[in-house]
């Protein structure tokens, strides 16, 4: 990573106002700070507290709002970017996980005041800074700076199931929750969709087309390799 | 207490049970009032069709406030709302879903309608398990064949037994099955398993009511602004209003029933949510279709100077709690590895599924376990989002390949079956706990028994053996049955609390949903089945509250009510 990575505009808009001017007692009393009192000082910086409120059981679905401000800090944005990355690379017919706003959902996702995603939020921190130390000591780098192969080494540690080095479990774990949501919302972008494949949420008239010719074809190979018939009538 | 008012019949709620009984009664002249716990609510105004999960604050993704997800159609609702708890005994585990919205669940039902066939309607006399219904399978043949033609339901009449045929002209022509439901069905073929196209409320063909066919897009979950997913806010209520014979209060939180001197019902009294105020309305007769809990509820809340609740000289209200036996299994399916694209939204739902098979060697003492099950089958290029990651690993090139490749490879097979009433199931008053507005709550009771246990067993050998026999593989360790079973009302399906009967002193109802107690009330929601088949039973409940609302019209109009 030699660029730094640069949020993108988004079409849902945070309510500053409504942050702003909120006390909501006891909803957010459960989003402590990331780190407890004894905690040495994070090198990724302190990230804002959560401020935000749940969007309730009515939100308007045409006008969906995020209804709670990002709270990562630039440090730990960078780290994110160049995580997100080293997970969905770029190549040459498509985009890398930053380029597809992947780590302003990861800081969405984070800041927002439920139980689940501040449950990640511990524990990606936890990864993020120990991602950090380990580059800055290995490396002397930050992550976010650190060559390909300085990020794959520390990654070949845990981001393999059956390769988890003793005592990185908890790593391993945030890593592969970080990788769900991270391949969620690369393929969930406009650009991940269409290469996944998706092809569908288009309206037509009429009966429904059913499988193309060369979809079918494609069955009925795999149909007779296993000694099965095309069923009829369906 | 002020009795004037200017319609004749109450009903209480507006989801498949009120909307079907409100549409009916205003359809024969009769002034209805409706009243609905929830919000006004208008799918066309309100429905987000094409939004993408990444328009939506995360992805989407399931949170305590929208517990199936930001797009999907439950306001105000889900396994908890705040501050109207409900609570279990000690070693149950039971979940409520509930919404507060005009047209109830309707508005995010799966859609998948499947006809009692002639065993459902008696199965005590058929195994010596359970309780037979008051009525045959010939007794709503008629209402099914109605219904099915007012609402719109895709199918097939298939010919298998105990799933009947509809009447001729009356199912609306299925979609095409995708290419991993062409595969099951091959493979469910292949063992000798039927695998027909599934029945499904929604238009494939314009009826000229105002709505549209399926256009094959968005998800019918969100609720559908065209209409082609049956929900009553699209259908039964603006056509009943249209009759100018009904009027809606929403935001009306019932909680009693009462009765005059002669025992007889005559009004309600509700709590105004937006004001607060206790408010009573009169009326000649109430439909109560709150939903199966909703209704033991208000009944046993009612009628305080005897602690039985109203309409409960049996004691039956609130007992024979029953939901869908539930399990599933999911198979990846390696030769649907990165096969050719194409729009497989379709219907959004299944477009076939297995119905039950072994009705011979059930009766030829063969199986383990009494009663029946179906399979719903799951597979489809999903549009991308949570879970788009699903069983992936490592990083870079190869993980991104990974997930093409998987992409759309998955397909799940759901178990649904019979759940045989017991006496361990069940929901009473919970004299301890009020909610926001001081109405006492419901307390769940529930426990499943071995009959459930060994139909899940059953399943999930089906399950495997056709996985295998696509060359798939199971994607988690299959657990055992009695782990793999859905929780009580996790399927959503509660049912029997105030079951009909053929007396009225092992019942609550007759056969149209009359109390035995009280003439003029009728109970027109999932409360009244006697016993809950494995079909899913909004079609049914439909149905019955086409018959009893029918039947209900006559009586007025012949002057006995």
């Amino acid at each position: 990573m030699t660029q730094s990575y640069v949020s993108k505009i988004d079409r849902r808009t945070t309510l500053k106002w409504l942050t702003a001017g909120l006390s909501a007692p006891g909803l957010i009393s459960a989003c402590s700070p990331s780190q407890p009192a004894d905690a040495p000082t994070p090198v990724l910086g302190d990230p804002k507290p959560i401020t935000g409120i749940p969007y309730g059981s009515d939100p308007d679905l045409l006008e969906a709002l995020v209804t709670w401000e990002r709270t990562m800090t630039s440090q730990q944005i960078q780290l994110v970017a160049a995580l997100g990355d080293a997970l969905l690379p770029q190549t040459d017919d498509l985009p890398a996980a930053s380029t597809v706003g992947v780590p302003d959902f990861i800081d969405e996702w984070i800041s927002s005041p439920y139980e689940q995603t501040q449950s990640d939020r511990q524990a990606f921190f936890a990864l993020f800074e120990w991602l950090e130390r380990e580059t800055l000591s290995d490396a002397g780098t930050s992550f976010a700076a650190a060559s390909i192969d300085q990020q794959s080494a520390l990654l070949d540690r845990f981001a393999w199931k059956d390769r988890i080095e003793p005592g990185l479990e908890q790593q391993a774990d945030a890593f592969d929750q970080f990788r769900n949501l991270a391949v969620s919302a690369y393929f969930a972008s406009e650009q991940g969709s269409y290469w996944l494949g998706y092809r569908g949420n288009r309206p037509s008239a009429g009966d429904y087309a059913g499988p193309t010719d060369e979809a079918l074809s494609h069955l009925n190979d795999a149909l007779q390799t296993l000694g099965l018939q095309m069923p009829q009538g369906l | 207490m002020a009795t004037e008012h200017d319609h004749d019949v109450l009903v209480i709620g507006s989801g498949a049970g009120g909307g079907m009984a409100a549409y009916v009664l205003a359809q024969a002249g009769i002034k209805v009032h409706m009243l609905e716990a929830g919000r006004d609510y208008d799918p066309v105004a309100e429905t987000a069709m094409f939004d993408e999960n990444r328009d939506a604050p995360l992805l989407g993704a399931p949170t305590p406030d929208k517990e199936f997800g930001y797009y999907n159609a439950t306001i105000d609702g889900g396994w908890d709302i705040d501050g109207e708890p409900y609570t279990t005994g000690e070693t149950t585990t039971f979940q409520w879903w509930r919404t507060r919205m005009l047209g109830g669940r309707t508005n995010h039902w799966a859609r998948n309608s499947f006809r009692m066939g002639e065993y459902d309607f008696k199965p005590q006399s058929r195994d010596g398990l359970g309780y037979d219904w008051p009525m045959s399978y010939e007794d709503l043949a008629p209402w099914y064949d109605r219904t099915e033609a007012l609402i719109g339901v895709y199918g097939v009449n298939s010919g298998l037994a105990n799933h009947p045929d509809s009447g001729a002209g009356v199912l609306q022509p299925p979609p095409k099955a995708r290419v991993p439901e062409l595969f099951a069905a091959a493979a469910a073929a292949d063992i000798g398993i039927p695998c027909v196209p599934a029945r499904r409320a929604i238009l494939t063909r314009d009826k000229g009511d105002g709505r549209s066919p399926c256009f094959w897009a968005t998800d019918c979950g969100r609720g559908c602004n065209i209409g082609a997913a049956f929900q009553t806010t699209t259908s039964l209520l603006p056509w009943a209003r249209s009759t100018g014979n009904l009027t809606v209060t929403t935001d009306a939180m019932v909680y009693e029933i009462t009765t005059g001197d002669d025992g007889n019902a005559n009004g309600v009294r509700y709590i105004d949510k937006r004001s607060g105020e206790h408010k009573f309305v009169g009326a000649r007769v109430v439909v109560l279709a709150a939903s199966a809990g909703e209704s033991a509820r208000i009944l046993l809340n009612s009628n305080a100077k005897d602690s039985g609740g109203l309409a409960n000289a049996s004691g039956q209200v609130g007992r024979n709690l029953m939901d869908t036996v539930g399990s599933g299994i999911t198979g990846q399916i390696p030769a649907l590895e990165n096969r050719p694209r194409y729009n497989e939204d379709g219907a959004m739902g299944m477009h076939v599924y297995i119905p039950f098979w072994l009705y011979e060697e059930q009766a030829a003492g063969q199986l383990d376990f009494p009663r029946s099950y179906h399979f719903e089958v799951y597979s489809q290029f999903n549009p991308p989002g949570l879970g788009t990651a699903a069983g992936l690993d490592g990083y870079g090139h190869g993980l991104r390949e990974d997930a093409r490749r998987y992409y759309g490879s998955f397909i799940h097979f759901a178990q649904r079956g019979e759940m045989i009433p017991n006496p361990n199931c069940y929901a009473e008053i919970d004299t301890e706990t009020k909610d926001k507005f001081g109405i006492p709550v419901l307390k769940f009771h529930y426990k499943h028994s071995d009959h459930e246990f060994a139909q899940v067993a059953h399943a999930q050998q089906a399950t495997i053996e056709l996985i295998e026999r696509m060359g798939g593989t199971v994607t988690e360790s299959v657990k055992a049955p009695q782990n793999a079973i859905a929780a009580g009302g996790v399927i959503i399906h509660e049912t029997g609390t105030a079951r009909m009967g053929k007396s009225a002193a092992d019942s609550v109802t007759n056969s149209y949903g009359q109390c035995w107690d009280v003439p003029n009330l009728f109970i027109l929601d999932g409360a009244i089945f006697s016993s809950k088949a494995h079909k899913n039973p909004t079609l049914t409940i439909l149905a019955l509250a086409m018959r009893g609302a029918d039947h209900l019209a006559n009586e007025m109009k012949r002057g006995s009510l």
